[in-house]
């Protein structure tokens, strides 16, 4: 070989490593665009959650005394934090994916947990599935009169 | 050849070719990267906006008579009632309240909880 030339091993060497560092930065990129929309997705997720929860837990709905064929949005409170055990009732009898679609939670799953100290008014509304990302939301309300916990949990399927 | 003074190698060519074919890899690369950033971080923004919009009309539904509330848009957004739904730029998500349909333009939003149904005024 020639003073100042370069073996085309060297050449094929240089061009493989310009090949892999192109490829590892496009990588790095890719996987953070999808930790992006990720962290995106679950911001919208919890904040559905929320305000699902709230609307559930605080208002009567809309409108005030809906009945399942004229429910537009669910809200199970007589006043809030206190809750309607007809409301609850009407809202165990609306099917699933109505229920999702009336909650603004198409894309989502969903379920509804009261546990009360007499267990004979322990209710589970919604799916009974557990997904892959969850949104878990609890808050004391009072439901029959005595003190009760209610669960919302949100996820992917 | 007669003189090989200011002539050069076949091989400082091909080198330079491959140069510049690297060259423009990269440059290429870096544009679609960018142009491609750009376009996520803008939907994301749109997205965001979005989110923080409809959880502020939930907000001020559930919140109760009399509650207002007030948010910079930054985008145009339209509000269809029935659909419970905001659509900004290609973005589009979910709000809880019984509200009317509305169209506005970028500005700073009044919310007013009147009766439990949700007005809007642009200032």
């Amino acid at each position: 070989m020639k003073k100042g030339q370069i073996s085309s091993i060297d050449a094929l060497i240089a061009i493989l490593i310009f090949v892999l560092v192109i490829s590892a930065i496009r990588t790095i990129w890719l996987d953070n665009v999808n930790t992006t929309y990720k962290n995106a997705n679950y911001t919208e997720m919890s904040l559905s959650s929320q305000q699902a929860f709230d609307i559930l837990t605080k208002t009567r709905g809309w409108p005030e005394n809906w009945e399942a064929n004229t429910v537009f949005i669910i809200g199970l409170a007589d006043k809030p934090n206190v809750l309607s055990e007809t409301k609850i009732n009407i809202f165990e009898s609306i099917p699933y994916a109505d229920a999702k679609e009336m909650l603004s939670l198409q894309k989502y799953d969903f379920s509804f947990d009261i546990n009360s100290i007499n267990p004979s008014y322990n209710k589970h509304i919604g799916s009974s599935l557990d997904g892959n990302i969850i949104v878990s939301l609890n808050k004391r309300v009072i439901y029959k009169g005595g003190e009760a916990i209610v669960t919302f949990k949100v996820f992917t399927s | 050849m007669l003189s090989s003074k200011g002539q050069i190698s076949a091989e400082i060519i091909i080198a330079v070719i491959v140069m510049l074919i690297l060259f423009v890899i990269v440059l290429a690369n870096n544009f679609a990267m960018e142009s491609s950033s750009s376009d996520v971080a803008s939907s994301i923004n749109d997205k965001k906006e979005c989110i923080r919009f409809a959880y502020l009309i939930s907000q001020v539904y559930s919140s109760g008579d009399g509650s207002t509330a007030s948010f910079d848009l930054e985008n145009s957004a339209t509000i269809y009632s029935t659909q419970k739904t905001i659509t900004i730029n290609q973005e589009s998500c979910y709000f809880l309240a019984p509200t009317s349909n509305y169209s506005f333009s970028k500005g700073k939003l009044t919310l007013f909880n009147v009766d439990g149904n949700i007005l809007m005024v642009m200032q």
